[in-house]
């Protein structure tokens, strides 16, 4: 690498002597960092290992080898929960950053293998009886004593989803929509869940309780509260109640919005942004298709020109605003 | 040739680099902030939220605007000619070039989406009125249009994704061709899109450093990661033996062998590695990256054809030895040594603190689902699960 441009800038002024002498002296020993490439092997061992022992268990259920890939399986858990313990940084109420990326794996993977123990129990001797709410609410629990203990957001995001689990929901961002497609119970239970994820947002960023968790919450919030939204609108859209829904989305969009101004966040913007376009376009379409004729095709399609027109103008003021404020 | 005012792109370029050197603590911000005042760039390039957002809008003003259109002309004929989609077309082409030279978007999300909407259309209006040539030369006409319109597009546009469009097509184009016109096609086609990509990669590679074509930095690089992955595609055994059977239209049986397959099984070995090696040398992320993902692929390669152990023993065997192996790589380069170090360097997190690692544990990681179970009314579970149903 050629220092050719930094000293054209130290002569034009814009950078100091200092920096320029630091810039020369890194350049000349240039460290190059594998921290991606080992976070990524580290991912796939821990990815490829639980999902195997997981498929291990169930294949070779009764046979003779079954107790051992057990045993495996508990020991390997239990190894690497010891191991997280004995290097456990004390609990603090805000942020923990750990040294290593090996430690966030390896308590990764010990959450994995204890589920897939326990699924197992539970499979093989019914551990939990048929009280099937406790087979799921135990590991949540355990999950979100350690996102709490280590201060971990993938297993955050995990004990969330386990959560949704729990409550018959799988929240997992992709297959949401086709799971409460459908059912009046569970798109309730996806609107509750939204709202109580975000006053679990509100709370870790009110009391400095783990701030940083805001994020993780509020991102499964927001897509589950919208999403229920949504499809209890179109699900009841024959009934006489249905435009009820969408006002909710104006009350829970106009609480979004205001906490994506607070922490800056583009990303919830957007969201919020898109997710209220459908819905007042929903409204608006339904409106206008009223008396069925040609000029109100042309409406609509006008509308969606104009709108979207709009709403460009609307994400370009946003960004603008949120960037200089 | 190109539509960005130049002198920004050079200035782009350069406070990528301080930038670049500030998140690294080399540069403080104030100087940043002098290197920003004295090179100036006056795109309109939003983050890419605003990004996504302003390119789903995008589209839908476009399919309602082609759809308005269409529907005020539905009397007419024009609606069943070729001619029409390319007029369509033509109209986005206008607004691209007036939305980027007259509002100066510059990979802000409108533009992306109306490269794409112009670029399909016209390919789609010159196809459906070349249908005489399309007839004759099939394939061959085919991947050249989209040749030409993609060079166009990424010489004009400097897209990244037009640049690999175009790569690959012409890499189809050679295919092709020599299919028709080569002597012994079949035999010698590996080689030649061996010798071809290879070429591809040496020139590109060469080039990104070069001030002649910083603006198509992004471009050369992606052409070059493209070219270094087809070049191995083009020696491994799968795709050599799956793509020669259809060739010559006869299926092999699994005991019959392709010719000269000692190389191809050595090329499906070696190059990974080779790649691993020459990246680790030259300090290159983007051989040394290509190359961990190969490795991956001649895993599945050797595995599709020998059967040594069950897929899921295989699993955990390799999910073990990658934790070790990492394990190992970490602990040797716990004080940095040969110019490599395991510590991130660069304290620039993702815009917007967004954390996607935690996002792809959530979405790819989730413990074997129980067996099926109600509650709450009585929905079936999804749980978004590794496993499946036992």
């Amino acid at each position: 690498m050629n220092t050719d441009l930094y000293e054209k800038l130290f002569e034009e002024g814009c950078i100091s002597n200092e920096s320029l002498g630091r810039i020369r002296n890194k350049r000349q020993n240039p460290l190059f960092s594998l921290h991606w490439e080992l976070k990524t092997l580290l991912y796939l061992g821990v990815m490829l290992l639980s999902t195997g022992l997981g498929i291990l268990i169930y294949k070779n259920i009764d046979t003779i080898g079954h107790q051992v890939i057990i045993a495996a399986i508990a020991a390997i858990s239990g190894s690497c929960f010891f191991y997280c313990f004995k290097h456990k940084k004390p609990f603090s109420k805000t942020r923990v950053t750990v040294s290593s990326s090996w430690f966030d794996y390896i308590l990764l993977l010990a959450c994995l293998s204890f589920l897939s123990f326990l699924g197992y129990l539970q499979f093989q001797y019914t551990i939990f009886g048929t009280a099937y709410g406790l087979a799921t609410f135990i590991p949540m629990i355990v999950l979100f004593y350690v996102a709490y203990a280590f201060d971990h957001l993938g297993i955050l995001s995990m004990a969330i989803t386990n959560l949704g689990v729990w409550l018959g929901l799988s929240i997992s961002p992709m297959s949401l929509l086709s799971t409460i497609w459908g059912d009046d119970n569970l798109i309730l239970t996806g609107l509750f869940l939204g709202f109580f994820l975000m006053a679990l947002a509100f709370l870790s960023d009110r009391n400095q309780f783990k701030p940083h968790f805001w994020f993780t919450y509020m991102h499964f919030a927001t897509h589950l509260t919208f999403i229920s939204i949504l499809a209890g609108y179109f699900y009841n859209y024959d009934r006489p109640g249905s435009i009820l829904w969408l006002f909710i989305t104006f009350v829970a969009g106009y609480y979004a919005y205001t906490d994506a101004m607070k922490h800056k966040s583009f990303y919830f913007l957007m969201l919020v942004a898109l997710y209220a376009y459908i819905s007042v376009s929903a409204l608006l379409i339904r409106v206008m298709l009223l008396n069925e004729n040609i000029a109100s095709f042309y409406l609509c399609f006008i509308y969606f020109i104009c709108s979207a027109i709009g709403m460009i103008r609307v994400l370009k003021y946003l960004n603008k605003k949120v960037k200089t404020s | 040739m190109i539509i960005f005012n130049k002198d920004w792109l050079v200035n782009e370029n350069i406070q990528e680099q301080v930038e670049r050197a500030r998140n690294l603590g080399e540069v403080t911000r104030d100087e940043f902030e002098q290197v920003k005042l004295r090179y100036p760039v006056g795109f309109y390039t939003p983050n890419l939220f605003i990004r996504i957002g302003l390119f789903l809008l995008t589209l839908v003003i476009a399919a309602f605007s082609g759809g308005l259109i269409s529907l005020i002309m539905m009397d007419s004929r024009m609606l069943e000619s070729p001619a029409y989609l390319f007029f369509l077309g033509i109209i986005t082409y206008f607004a691209l070039e007036f939305m980027v030279r007259e509002k100066k978007h510059f990979r802000s999300g409108v533009d992306d989406a109306l490269i794409w909407t112009s670029a399909g259309l016209i390919l789609t209006g010159m196809l459906w009125s070349s249908d005489s040539i399309l007839n004759a030369y099939g394939d061959l006409a085919v991947s050249g249009f989209v040749f030409l319109l993609a060079t166009y597009y990424t010489l004009r546009f400097a897209d990244v994704l037009m640049a690999i469009t175009s790569i690959l097509a012409l890499v189809f184009l050679v295919f092709f061709g020599w299919q028709r016109t080569g002597i012994y096609p079949l035999q010698t086609m590996p080689f030649l899109i061996i010798i071809l990509t290879a070429v591809l990669y040496l020139v590109s590679d060469r080039a990104r450093e070069h001030p002649a074509f910083v603006y198509y930095k992004n471009c050369l690089q992606v052409a070059s990661l493209v070219a270094l992955l087809v070049c191995y595609a083009a020696g491994n055994y799968f795709v050599v033996r799956e793509i020669g059977t259809e060739l010559v239209e006869e299926r092999l049986t699994p005991d019959s062998e392709i010719p000269l397959a000692w190389f191809f099984w050595a090329w499906t070995f070696i190059v990974p590695i080779a790649y691993i090696a020459w990246g680790i040398k030259r300090k290159d992320q983007l051989l040394l990256r290509s190359g961990m993902i190969l490795v991956a692929v001649a895993a599945f390669t050797l595995r599709n054809y020998y059967h040594v152990m069950s897929a899921e023993a295989l699993l955990s065997i390799l999910g073990a030895g990658l934790l070790a192996f990492a394990y190992g790589v970490i602990r040797y380069l716990n004080t940095p040594k040969h110019g490599f170090t395991s510590a991130e360097l660069s304290d620039s997190s993702m815009i917007d603190n967004i954390q996607i690692e935690s996002l792809i544990v959530a979405e790819t990681m989730s413990a074997p689902d129980l067996p099926d179970q109600g509650r709450l009314g009585g929905g079936a579970f999804g749980g978004g699960g590794a496993s499946g149903d036992f």
